[in-house]
């Protein structure tokens, strides 16, 4: 069963979701604050400065404002799905969240489909930026939407196919058994066992090596997925102004942001699942030094591990939106049908061959 | 468990360890020839991706023959009709026959729509329009020798989709639009009556294997659901209905005989009706321990009811292929009188399908040939062109005689067995109200005839070109000389069947 | 106890949301609508233990099929259709008849249906390694063959929107 319904209704369930919404806030606020700052040192700038040490507290400043700000409806807009979505669209990525662990623990819905979930109900979120673009009645936000939709439905199918080649591999889209999976097995690349060194050796790219690859493809599909540079087509600044979300101002507008930002979390914690060892230590045993079991397992071991290696993946994406020029909107559909799709499809087969014959 | 539905194979027998069955490379082997014809069709699109357009047709014409003859073997030496593919599919004796009577069909158009092509300025759609012909034979196969409700329903979209887009593949024609349009709005509605049917049959028996549904005990289920059977047939055959265009789910079949590519229309009408008649027969005769008789009747009912609408409506048409539209309601009427009269019946009309098969395509190849505009179609302003273009006169006249029923043609032959068998099925009214529309039939039929030779010739009016391409007349004349030939002597053909059919198990229990 | 109510709050909704769409006037709405009523089917194979179904049901249908229906409403920036004909008239009342008395065949029908076993018994039969293995064995054939519908329509399609020289 996918949920325990009785469970539904018992604090036992809305405690997580509750932790789950407030870290999710406060890692967007502190999210959007080194966006900032690396943006700027990137571009070799500044950054914020003012408000708090070094403009620490410059995001908290910004959502006070906010809240407090009034959210403006167009007079000709569609009332209700101008209300509506921006609710949809954060309440599909968070529902997300409900299968994604954030440490090894029981406080996340364990089953057995959950990467096919996560797939599933992050997808809704495009939905959401249709009704957002069409019911803010203005041809910006109408473009925004659209140039969002075509991106998606193109990007998804990628996605879909990296997942379905490490689902191939492992045999399983039961996130827990695919993190486990990575801290038994122990042939690096299919060469040479490497199960007492443990660390990053057993990560599922240094495993099996077309990962590597699907890894590549996933983690572009992704960045595609949450709209961010060089894939930031809906939302293009010099073009669009901002895209599906010009109509929205005050905390909707706010509600988009977080929803932008705790998709990108999604993207990262999935690759760090399926592909760098999940909540397992990259530290490798040398010698008498058994850094791997030392620093594995528990709670805080388990968390922090997840965490850092997500942010890690979460610090590449900054780093790749300032550091590269926007795609344009045809380039961009032509390199996900005509590049990533057969390469996924491809590396999917490969995958298929390499659990039968290559693989020892 | 207790509370568990005597009737459903109960869910726990089928223990996975159960189901694995070692796959068997016989299962590949038994299905070659529908795979055959699947691989021809990639090769078709292929060729045509790397501009190789020119040998789609002779490729076509290839990959039909060799996937009819790997169908051979089994017929030849007859063997009897088996299960294969985990039980999803019949194979050898009858179901090879089948399949190579469903290949005849496209086979025999692609000359024809060869040359139409080219008349029309229309080759670059070769590729595609052969691939979908090659493809929707296998849609064909897979309808006819199902033994799974599933794989009847997969193999009758596989063909139907193939036709809605082939009765559209002349874009810039509006009525061919119009056809593709009207086709497959009224097909996919039909489709999901059938697939409504099918989720009630499995409802109610806990498979969709025909096998099994015929082993399970009627009276069992009559005690259970007194009522939903009916319902439930009634929408498998009202899916039927649709494809066959029998009387009261005709509606489409004139605009989209009328509006498609005129040699296509020779395939869509032959191909599929024969796949679907097959089908219906063969899932009918597999109910109908179940349903009792009445469904025969109703079946009866619908045919006779399609013979009279048909033949009265074909009669005032002027519209050549719009009358042929409706004269095929009329047959769809004979064939399916066939299908009540039981598995006697079911053979009669197998064997009319093919007759039809030869007609219909050569009627059409011989209409495709003069037509250049819309008024040609007209068969009024045809008068005269009977003395004028000789062959083009005696090659209708055969084919005319032929539908009509006239002996010595094989069209008569062919009605002859149904109405024999409706007979001895107990259906004697229907068949002496069927001859008599046959009668309305033979009036119009023989109205073209007289138009052509008897009537004057008008010529501002008549069609340009008189002249039967060189490319299409030797297969034209060959098809004439099929109905001829089966006219006279059916026996080869017929016994041949027969020995099938008794070869065709429990099929012939029925 | 919780499954009764989910099952009916989600069987009524999914009712309503189904005759919404075809009532509402705005195609948007209708659509947005669809989607509704897709996901409340699939919460109800969810109750029914069918979690695989139930996720692909909304991949499939509200993911990505309504995506495009959304997409093309757009496109076609159709405004709220307008009644052509007259609300009511014979041909209209005949077919609600007939409707009705359908539904009404179809509830004599239904009346004494003996549930196909219970909520247990269908438990692994909707895991997704029993649904893999019945589609890579007993169903591999239809399975197959469903690919070469998707062939045949995208030879439709391009045959549609190919521009010939």
């Amino acid at each position: 069963m996918l949920f325990n319904l009785n469970a539904l209704i018992t604090l036992e369930l809305l405690l997580p979701i509750t932790l789950t919404f407030v870290f999710i806030a406060i890692y967007a606020l502190l999210g959007v604050y080194a966006e900032r700052k690396i943006a700027a040192f990137i571009q070799d700038r500044v950054g914020p400065d003012e408000v708090g040490y070094k403009g620490t507290l410059q995001t908290f400043a910004d959502i006070l404002k906010l809240l407090q700000k009034e959210i403006i409806v167009p007079d000709s807009a569609d009332k209700i799905l101008f209300w509506l979505a921006p609710i949809l669209i954060f309440a599909s990525v968070f529902a997300g969240f409900a299968v994604l662990p954030f440490m090894h623990s029981e406080y996340y819905v364990n089953i057995n489909l959950a990467l096919l979930w996560v797939m599933t109900i992050v997808s809704i979120d495009v939905i959401g930026i249709i009704m957002a673009g069409w019911a803010s009645n203005n041809k910006y936000s109408l473009y925004g939407s659209m140039r969002a939709v075509s991106q998606m439905i193109a990007y998804e199918i990628p996605l879909g196919f990296a997942i379905l080649g490490v689902a191939v591999i492992y045999g399983t889209l039961n996130i827990n058994q695919i993190i486990t999976m990575q801290s038994i097995e122990g042939y690096t690349w299919g060469l040479w066992n490497t199960k007492n060194y443990g660390g990053f050796f057993l990560w599922s790219i240094f495993q099996h090596p077309h990962l590597l690859l699907i890894f590549l493809i996933f983690f572009t599909a992704g960045i595609a997925e949450c709209n961010r540079a060089p894939f930031d087509i809906p939302e293009a600044e010099s073009e669009l102004i901002a895209g599906f979300h010009i109509e929205y101002s005050g905390f909707a507008f706010a509600t988009i942001m977080l929803a932008e930002y705790a998709n990108m979390l999604i993207i990262s914690l999935l690759s760090v699942i399926m592909f760098f060892g999940g909540w397992n230590s990259p530290l490798p045993n040398l010698g008498n030094f058994f850094l791997y079991h030392w620093t594995n397992g528990g709670l805080f071991w388990s968390s922090f591990w997840l965490l850092t290696k997500s942010f890690l993946l979460i610090f590449i994406m900054m780093w790749i939106r300032w550091s590269w020029p926007r795609f344009r909107a045809d380039q961009l559909l032509q390199f996900s049908w005509k590049v990533l799709l057969p390469a996924s499809l491809t590396l999917v087969i490969f995958s298929v061959l390499w659990k039968l014959w290559l693989h020892p | 468990m207790q509370n568990q539905n005597p009737i459903l194979i109960s869910l726990s027998e089928l223990k996975i360890k159960k189901i694995i069955m070692e796959f068997n490379s016989q299962f590949i082997l038994d299905t070659l020839p529908a795979l055959s014809l699947l691989g021809f069709g990639l090769i078709v699109m292929l060729l045509d991706a790397f501009k190789n357009e020119k040998i789609t047709s002779v490729v076509t014409i290839l990959g039909i023959l060799i996937s009819m003859l790997l169908a051979v073997p089994g017929v030849v030496i007859p063997e009897e009709i088996r299960l294969t593919f985990y039980n999803q599919i019949y194979t050898g004796g009858l179901a090879g026959l089948i399949h190579i009577l469903l290949c005849l069909s496209g086979l025999l158009s692609v000359p024809f729509i060869t040359d139409y092509l080219q008349k029309n300025n229309q080759t670059h759609l070769q590729g595609e329009i052969f691939s979908l012909i090659l493809f929707s034979s296998v849609g064909m196969n897979l309808l006819a020798t199902a033994n799974d409700l599933m794989m009847t329903f997969i193999g009758l979209e596989i063909m139907s989709v193939s036709l809605y887009i082939l009765a559209g593949s002349f874009k810039k024609d509006l009525r061919s639009n119009e056809a593709s349009l009207k086709y497959f709005l009224l097909g996919a509605f039909a489709s999901a009556f059938l697939l409504l049917g099918i989720s009630m049959v499995y409802g109610m028996t806990g498979t969709t294997m025909l096998d099994r549904i015929t082993t399970i005990d009627p009276n069992l289920i009559k005690d259970k659901f007194p009522v939903l059977f009916y319902p439930a047939i009634a929408l498998i055959a009202i899916g039927f209905l649709f494809k066959l265009s029998a009387f009261p789910f005709h509606v489409w079949t004139p605009d989209v005989y009328t509006g498609a590519p005129t040699p296509l229309v020779g395939f869509m009408a032959t191909g599929s009706k024969m796949a679907s008649v097959i089908a219906f027969g063969f899932i009918l005769n597999s109910l109908l321990p179940q349903s009792g008789d009445k469904l025969s009747q109703v079946i009866a009912i619908l045919a006779l009811l399609s013979m009279i609408y048909g033949n009265i409506v074909a009669a005032q048409q002027q519209n050549i292929k719009r009358l042929l539209a409706y004269s095929s309601i009329s047959h769809t009427g004979y064939m399916l009188l066939g299908v009540a009269g039981g598995p006697e019946g079911y053979k009669a009309a197998i064997f009319y399908m093919l007759i039809y098969t030869f007609m219909t395509i050569a009627a059409f190849a011989l209409i495709s040939s003069i037509e250049n505009k819309e008024e040609d179609l007209n068969y009024q302003n045809w008068s005269g062109l009977g003395v004028k273009n000789i062959a083009f006169g005696l090659i209708m006249s055969i084919l005319m005689f032929s539908l009509a029923g006239f002996p010595p043609f094989a069209g008569f032959i062919g009605k002859y067995f149904v109405f024999l068998s409706a007979v001895k099925g107990g259906f004697v009214v229907h068949a002496v109200i069927g001859i008599l529309t046959s009668v309305v039939g033979a009036y119009y039929y023989l109205k073209v005839l007289v138009t052509m030779f008897f009537e004057k010739p008008k010529d501002n009016i008549q069609p340009k070109t008189l002249k039967i391409r060189k490319n299409i007349l030797i297969p034209i004349m060959v098809l004439a000389l099929i109905i001829v030939i089966i006219g006279i002597i059916p026996a080869p053909i017929s016994s041949y069947l027969d020995i099938l059919y008794g070869k065709a198990g429990f099929l012939a229990k029925l | 106890m919780v499954e009764t109510v989910l099952f009916w709050v989600l069987a009524v909704l999914s009712i309503a949301t189904a005759l919404a769409v075809i009532t509402n006037r705005n195609p948007m709405y209708s659509v947005l609508l669809l989607v509704v009523n897709f996901f409340c089917i699939g919460g109800l194979y969810l109750t029914l233990n069918a979690e695989f179904i139930a996720v692909i049901q909304i991949i499939v249908y509200a993911g990505a099929i309504m995506v495009l229906f959304l997409f093309v409403v757009m496109l076609l920036n159709l405004g709220s259709e307008k009644s052509l004909e007259p609300a009511f008239d014979a041909k209209k009342g005949l077919a609600f008849l007939l409707g009705l008395a359908f539904l009404a065949e179809m509830l004599v029908a239904m009346k004494d249906f003996s549930a196909i076993g219970s909520a247990k018994e269908t438990f692994e039969y909707g895991k997704v390694e029993k649904i893999g293995l019945q589609l890579m064995t007993q169903y591999v054939y239809p399975f197959e063959m469903i690919s070469v519908i998707l062939l045949v329509a995208l030879i439709g399609a391009l045959m549609i929107a190919k521009k010939y020289n």
